[in-house]
């Protein structure tokens, strides 16, 4: 009694086991419906720029990991017919290539046809649905040049917002391709760059941070004089927020500049609490007194 | 020359012979070929943001039309991809294929439902001028690729002229209105791209009216009542020398309110403001007042007598 149950017990074991390993191929294959028109013609296939074969007619089968594919087909006529195009050899297929973009689950397999239309363009690929034609069954089965590619599509788009990353090396420029792909293609490349970053800033505030906090607070005054001349408004006031966090008192005016700063912005909102905050703290004998009245009562009577 | 297809040519020639001349070519001028506009709209990424790519259909001898909820989206003779930014909701997507002497093929118009923000209805055309659409859903990688590609059009209007009317709704309210709440509810609602800049700019004026007067809320009662005057004082003399009558009045009130002693000639100011914004009888008790108190050696006495004047005609 005890040894039927280990053995149906193992046998579980071994199906659960096998089940785990054995996953159904996510695939695409490529299907050409034999036809008189055009019938001396045959189509190139690319799967994410690879190219996998060319066929007449036929079914042919390719598998691909769960994601986004791009496929593509170009008709050409075969190097050794009468009429090829010269340098077949070479380039076998010269014209124009026409793509169908495709995103596969796991374990899906898309049936896509390359499909001699009677307008412009006269091929076309189109994805056909579960309730496959008959032809497509009688059809040879063709052996792909590569039956199997490994990378999912990337699309220009996601390569041109990752290089734009990994050449500027900016956070402004990393940052937005992992909030879109979370799981693309550059990730790893994209994460590595903003870890940089991240390192070389903690490294220069911890080179700040060593100076006494004084000499601190006139490099930021600097700074945001340069930034309000070449009128980077939105850098200054980031500055205005670090003068703002040092363990010092900030100098009498510093709400006032900050508030202009804001106003050449047109952030009147954010203007007009520093004025108020400027004027409360500062009272009458404020440097700014009239003129910081002044600005108030324009944003809030909105009298421009 | 690609010999292959004038083999295929040749053969579907062969095919035809004896059925006669083919249609007429009826070619119609479409300017709206896609602008760089399109990139930006992709690196915009609006997570509100949901497509309606159509592809047109088309050939030199039957143009293809197509309107969204009544509005013309697209007219062309060529293939192409027209992506059309959109928020949720119904899309009634009418079109039909022309014909040279002959009415046109008028197909049954489709209602699509884009059921949420990231949502890609796609409508292949087979890329032929007589097929019907069959809306699928895509991803919106595919989209953004669909966005870039050759050739694609531009819509013929705005993107917001395309909106449900539940959409359309929530722009006017905002901008007929331009209450801070419905600008946010149509900020909400309505992804920005699809906006018109006009549209946007009344939506960020209202709010930044509306934040403005929530500082002021928040911090007047911070300030001491010295400044709180001068304050008073200088705005009701900027809104005065612009004649902004009505945006002074309140500020008469808040200067009472503030309890400080009145200068001489500030009860002509309050009458020339009430005067002007048609309150004559409030007007006259004020101007009333300045003149017996301060009589013939008023500095504004005579200009004074005017607007006294002015006020009793209206009065009468």
């Amino acid at each position: 009694m005890m040894r039927v149950r280990i053995q149906g017990g193992l046998l579980l074991l071994c199906l659960l086991m096998t089940s785990s390993f054995v996953k159904a191929a996510t695939s695409i294959e490529l299907v050409r419906q034999s036809r008189f028109v055009a019938g001396a013609v045959q189509t190139g296939f690319w799967i994410n720029g690879t190219f996998v074969g060319a066929m007449k007619s036929g079914r042919m089968r390719i598998d691909v990991p769960p994601g986004d594919h791009r496929i593509e087909a170009s008709n050409a006529l075969p190097c050794d017919s009468l009429f090829a195009d010269g340098g077949c050899d070479e380039n076998p297929f010269p014209n124009e290539k026409y793509d169908l973009l495709l995103v596969l689950t796991e374990g899906e397999t898309a049936v896509v046809e390359a499909y001699m239309a009677d307008g412009n363009p006269w091929l076309i690929l189109r994805q056909l649905n579960t309730d496959l034609p008959r032809w497509v069954q009688k059809v040879e089965v063709v052996t792909a040049d590569i039956g199997v590619v490994k990378d999912r599509y990337v699309s220009p788009i996601e390569r041109s917002m990752a290089e734009r990353c990994l050449n500027t090396g900016a956070t402004e420029e990393c940052e937005p391709y992992l909030a879109t792909y979370p799981d693309g293609a550059y990730v790893a490349e994209v994460a590595e760059v903003l870890n940089r970053i991240a390192a070389e800033e903690a490294r220069k505030r911890a080179l700040l941070e060593a100076l006494p906090v004084d000499v601190r607070l006139d490099a930021l005054l600097v700074k945001i004089a340069q930034a309000v001349e070449e009128a980077r408004f939105i850098d200054a006031v980031m500055l205005y927020e670090q003068v703002n966090e040092l363990p010092i008192s900030a100098p009498r005016d510093l709400l006032f500049e900050w508030a202009e700063t804001l106003i050449a912005m047109d952030n009147r909102a954010g203007g007009l609490e520093k004025l108020y905050s400027y004027v409360a703290k500062q009272g009458r004998s404020a440097n700014h007194y009239q003129k910081a009245l002044l600005l108030m009562n324009e944003i809030e009577l909105n009298l421009k | 020359m690609n010999i292959w297809r004038l083999v295929g040519a040749a053969c579907v020639s062969v095919a035809l012979i004896g059925c006669g001349s083919g249609p007429t070519r009826y070619r119609i001028t479409t300017n709206h070929y896609c602008s760089s506009a399109h990139k930006t709209i992709i690196e915009m990424a609006d997570p509100k943001l949901s497509y309606l790519a159509i592809e047109n259909g088309g050939n030199d001898y039957h143009p293809r039309t197509v309107d969204v909820n009544n509005q013309r989206l697209l007219t062309s003779n060529d293939s192409g991809w027209v992506v059309l930014p959109v928020a949720p909701g119904e899309y009634i997507v009418d079109y039909q294929t022309l014909k040279v002497g002959s009415r046109p093929t008028r197909f049954t118009p489709i209602v699509v439902d884009i059921p949420a923000p990231g949502y890609v209805a796609r409508l292949p055309s087979d890329s032929s001028v007589w097929n019907p659409y069959k809306p699928v859903a895509l991803s919106t990688t595919s989209a953004l690729e669909i966005l870039t590609r050759k050739p694609c059009y531009q819509p013929a209007n705005d993107y917001n002229a395309y909106l449900p009317a539940d959409k359309q709704q929530l722009v006017t309210r905002c901008t007929k209105g331009r209450e801070q709440s419905d600008c946010q509810d149509m900020l909400n609602g309505v992804p920005e791209v699809v906006l018109t800049d006009s549209t946007l700019a009344i939506a960020t004026e209202v709010d930044q009216q509306y934040q403005i007067l929530r500082v002021g809320q928040q911090y007047r009662d911070k300030l001491p009542p010295e400044v709180l005057y001068d304050k008073t004082i200088l705005g009701l003399r900027a809104a005065l020398t612009v004649k902004a009558y009505e945006k002074a009045l309140p500020l008469f009130d808040d200067l009472k309110a503030l309890g400080a002693p009145r200068e001489a000639d500030l009860n002509y100011y309050h009458g020339e403001a009430l005067v002007n914004t048609g309150r004559y009888s409030e007007g006259l008790t004020v101007l009333g007042t300045y003149l017996r108190e301060l009589g013939r050696e008023s500095r504004f006495y005579n200009d004074a007598l005017l607007l006294l004047n002015e006020a009793q005609e209206n009065l009468e």
